[in-house]
């Protein structure tokens, strides 16, 4: 499974590569790492469809995970990856704004890895 | 009552009611037989059945004007309650003066002034004295509305009064002063039945007579004779004018006071004069009694002792004989203490001690001579060498003294609010008739001085109260501003700290996340690398441990990383709350406005989930450290980026404004994408870019907002101009940053274009 992390805090990529340390290696999952918004869409654009499910941020500077959410629901629609938000504001409001934008699902940060796995095993 | 004294005083009753029906003949009334009743009515022992058996009999006057006739006989009969019963009095006093209120007979206003004048005795010697008081006072001020100068002169004489018989002679003073004012044409007429005189001059004369009583009292001499002169004066001018013969003259009561006041002023030559003169009046036997006391206190400062002894033993003669109160209505009838004086001057102390126990017990209602035996009783005690008892005289004294000024300390409240009352309703003062010169010009000159002396008071007054005043509110409002100034920079950092917390928060709330991870996946890690050394030799994975241990250590790193970038965060905000420590430090500009840039984003993501901006930072790497006060210009940095975050908001929210062209921006990322839309909607921008110029730097905060229209461009740096929402902004934020900026030595600038957006731009010097 193709993942792309969008997150503004690099150290993402570490906690995701530790975490994600056995399935990296059996080469069930693929993570690519994006900064920012823009830098997803340019890896999006880039790699078309080799992500098939995207966990983004929603609080980054420049463009937020919501806009990201927005763009690539309207921009690959055939069929549209999984986008699944996490964030540290675990608001009803952003999470009914996520949800309305199309988002798959939504979590909340610290990531409890356990439940991002089930997830990720249901997707 | 002994049933033999029933008798004679039923006798003497019979006798007044005889009398009072021989006084009405045919031809009119026999004043003869009329004041026969009257005389006989002051000297009985009256009780219940005997007023109702007089009033019945002076029933016969009750036709038409003899009316008068039926109030004359309850005048003497109010001035025998005066002296038997006191509360009785007050009572019978009130009813009577109430009736010739309203009542039409010629003597009227006459009659109620002699009843309102007979009142005074039984309020002044009896525990009645502040009810007195206020009857007076409301009396006052009822006349006072009515315009009644008869009935002011009088209250005002009455008041008088009262405040000697507590001795607040000032007060009397004033209020007798106050009576003389109201001495006018109004109060016409000679007297009627020897009920107090209703005449100008008479008055005048019997008040300016008081006046040099209280100045005796009050122990100012000179004042005494000045004003007791001038009234005797008058008094034997007039008299002499009318051609009436002055002896048993009321108007010789002020020759006593004057020979008193020649004597406590050993101004000894013309006592004999005056005694003489008070002498014609003494045809009242209580009048007699007294002027035998002063005499005898002239004799004793003569030297003339045995003439003195017989005198005061004249004196007590006539009081025994007509049992004579303490007090006449002439003055203290108190032999004893005289006599003690003639015992001292005799060194014949033990007598004297004798005596004054005797007259304290006699006077013991009259509590200013029961102080003045008090101090000479402890003065004898010390003097014949019995200090105990000297001690416990002094300690009455004292006690007494005491008990004095407390009252004093009352009654001048109450004459306070008499004062009060009485100043609502001041009229003016009517003039006095013009046939009485002496007394117009004296009375005028003193209105006019009192007048003149109040206008200057008044104006001086005026001025003083109203700088006073002045300067009060001034002294507050500047108070006031200065509090509300330090609450407003208090609040406005507040807010700032507010429009911070939400990204503080985010920002927190990030390594913290870190922190937890981290240590989660260590523990994993750890689990996974004693699982590995657990298997036996050759099946270890030697590799997959190293990196292990390498992850491990690598994240310990990076909790002590995230640790600290939360500490830090903590740390700024307190901080940016607290006063600035006004410590200059390098500062990484760049880290510092970036820092600002996320924490303002997010503060006002987090008030505002709707909103959305992008953020472009154009930092010049070769800038450096600069040396500033980083909370300061932290303070000032996030002013502007939130100030530029609303103005992208409030467009976003108008939505029809164009803002500048994102991509016509000198940002490198102008062509961006993600910036424009291909639509052409408006994408919100802020800009942050730092500039190192040849002796300074620069931070530019810019928007592509709405801009600032003109007419505001000039305000926008003066404290409490806002255009937010009452209640949204302090107005101090551009202010504050003004200040801050100019503090280091530098500028702040602002560029705008309506429509297009602005920048704020910071310059510093780098040297500063």
């Amino acid at each position: 499974m193709n993942i792309l992390v969008v997150d503004d805090e690099q150290d993402m990529k570490i906690l995701f590569e530790q975490k994600f340390r056995k399935e990296i290696k059996e080469g069930t999952v693929i993570f690519a790492f994006a900064n920012s918004g823009e830098e997803a869409l340019e890896f999006m654009k880039n790699n078309d469809h080799e992500a098939v499910l995207i966990l983004s941020d929603i609080n980054m500077p420049g463009m937020s995970g919501l806009e990201l959410l927005r763009r690539i629901k309207i921009q690959y629609n055939a069929p549209p990856p999984i986008v699944m938000m996490i964030t540290a504001y675990g608001d009803a409001e952003n999470h009914h704004q996520a949800m309305q934008l199309g988002a798959d699902d939504f979590l909340t940060k610290p990531v409890d890895f356990i439940q991002l796995k089930a997830k990720l095993h249901i997707h | 009552m002994l049933p033999v004294l029933a008798n004679a005083q039923q006798s003497r009753v019979d006798s007044i009611v005889s009398l009072i029906g021989k006084s009405k003949t045919v031809k009119g009334l026999d004043t003869v037989m009329f004041n026969a009743a009257r005389e006989l009515i002051n000297t009985a022992v009256l009780n219940d059945a005997h007023i109702t058996q007089i009033e019945k009999a002076s029933e016969i006057f009750k036709n038409g004007t003899d009316e008068d006739l039926c109030f004359v006989i309850k005048n003497s009969i109010l001035s025998n309650f005066s002296v038997t019963d006191k509360i009785k009095a007050i009572d019978y006093g009130k009813i009577n003066v109430e009736k010739l209120e309203t009542s039409k007979t010629p003597h009227a206003q006459i009659l109620r002034i002699g009843f309102l004048v007979e009142l005074r005795i039984p309020y002044r010697t009896s525990s009645k004295l502040s009810e007195g008081f206020t009857y007076f006072a409301e009396k006052l001020n009822s006349y006072k509305k009515n315009n009644d100068s008869s009935g002011l002169n009088t209250c005002y004489y009455v008041l008088a009064g009262f405040y000697r018989n507590i001795g607040l002679y000032e007060q009397s003073i004033y209020n007798i002063k106050k009576s003389i004012s109201y001495i006018d044409s109004s109060i016409i007429g000679e007297r009627f039945f020897g009920i107090e005189p209703r005449n100008t001059k008479a008055i005048w004369i019997n008040n300016s007579g008081l006046l040099c009583d209280f100045y005796l009292q009050m122990g100012d001499y000179e004042k005494a004779i000045k004003a007791g002169e001038t009234s005797l004066q008058v008094a034997l001018r007039y008299y002499n004018a009318i051609g009436k013969n002055i002896k048993g003259d009321f108007s010789l009561f002020t020759a006593r006071h004057m020979a008193n006041a020649k004597i406590s002023s050993n101004q000894l030559d013309s006592v004999d004069y005056y005694l003489k003169m008070a002498e014609l009046y003494s045809v009242n036997i209580p009048v007699k009694a007294y002027l035998l006391q002063i005499r005898s206190l002239y004799n004793i400062k003569k030297g003339e002792l045995s003439v003195a002894d017989s005198l005061l033993r004249l004196s007590w003669q006539l009081i025994n004989q007509n049992q004579l109160v303490v007090s006449a209505g002439v003055g203290i009838l108190e032999p004893d203490y005289y006599i003690a004086l003639l015992r001292i001057q005799q060194k014949r102390y033990q007598e004297a001690i004798a005596l004054l126990l005797k007259d304290i017990d006699r006077v013991r209602t009259f509590r200013p001579s029961v102080l003045r035996d008090y101090k000479l009783l402890a003065e004898l005690y010390e003097k014949t060498g019995d200090a105990v008892k000297a001690k416990e005289t002094y300690k009455s004294f004292i006690s007494l003294q005491d008990s004095i000024l407390a009252d004093q300390s009352k009654f001048r409240t109450i004459s306070f609010e008499t004062e009060q009352l009485i100043n609502d309703n001041e009229i003016s003062i009517a003039q006095l008739e013009g046939q009485n010169k002496i007394a117009s010009l004296t009375r005028n000159f003193i209105i006019g001085l009192a007048a003149l002396l109040l206008l200057l008071l008044a104006g001086i007054y005026y001025r003083f109260h109203t700088k006073k005043k002045a300067n009060q509110i001034l002294e507050k409002t500047l108070a006031d501003l200065k509090s509300t100034q330090s609450q407003l920079i208090q609040s406005e950092k507040m807010a700032s700290l507010g429009e911070l917390t939400a990204g503080i928060a985010h920002e927190i709330q990030n390594p913290l996340n870190f922190v937890n991870n981290f240590s989660e996946v260590s523990g994993e890690l750890m689990e996974e690398l004693k699982g590995e050394r657990l298997k036996v030799e050759g099946e270890r994975d030697t590799v997959l441990e190293d990196e292990l241990l390498t992850d491990i250590s690598a994240n310990l790193e990076k909790i002590n990383h995230h640790g600290k970038r939360a500490a830090d965060i903590v740390k700024g905000m307190l901080q940016h709350s607290k006063t600035s420590s006004g410590q200059k430090e390098l500062t990484d500009i760049n880290a510092l406005a970036d820092e600002y840039l996320r924490l303002a984003y997010h503060g006002l993501r987090a008030k505002d989930k709707s909103f959305n901006a992008t953020m472009k930072t154009d930092f010049d790497e070769s800038i450096g450290n600069i040396n500033i006060i980083p909370q300061d210009i932290g303070r000032v940095i996030l002013n502007l980026i939130t100030n530029a975050f609303y103005a992208l908001n409030e467009r976003q929210k108008g939505g029809s404004l164009k803002g500048r062209n994102v991509g016509s921006s000198e940002g490198q990322d102008g062509d961006d994408p993600t910036i424009r839309r291909p639509d052409g909607e408006y994408v919100p921008l802020v800009t942050v870019r730092t500039r190192k110029l040849e002796s300074k730097i620069e931070i530019s905060i810019g928007d592509n907002g709405s801009g600032i229209p003109q007419k505001i461009i000039d305000k926008i740096f003066q404290p409490f101009f806002t255009t937010k929402p009452t209640g949204q902004g302090t107005g101090l934020g551009l202010s504050l940053s003004y200040d801050i900026v100019k503090a280091h030595g530098g500028e702040l600038k602002v560029r705008t274009q309506v429509g297009e957006g602005s920048d704020f731009i910071i310059q510093l010097p780098v040297y500063s």
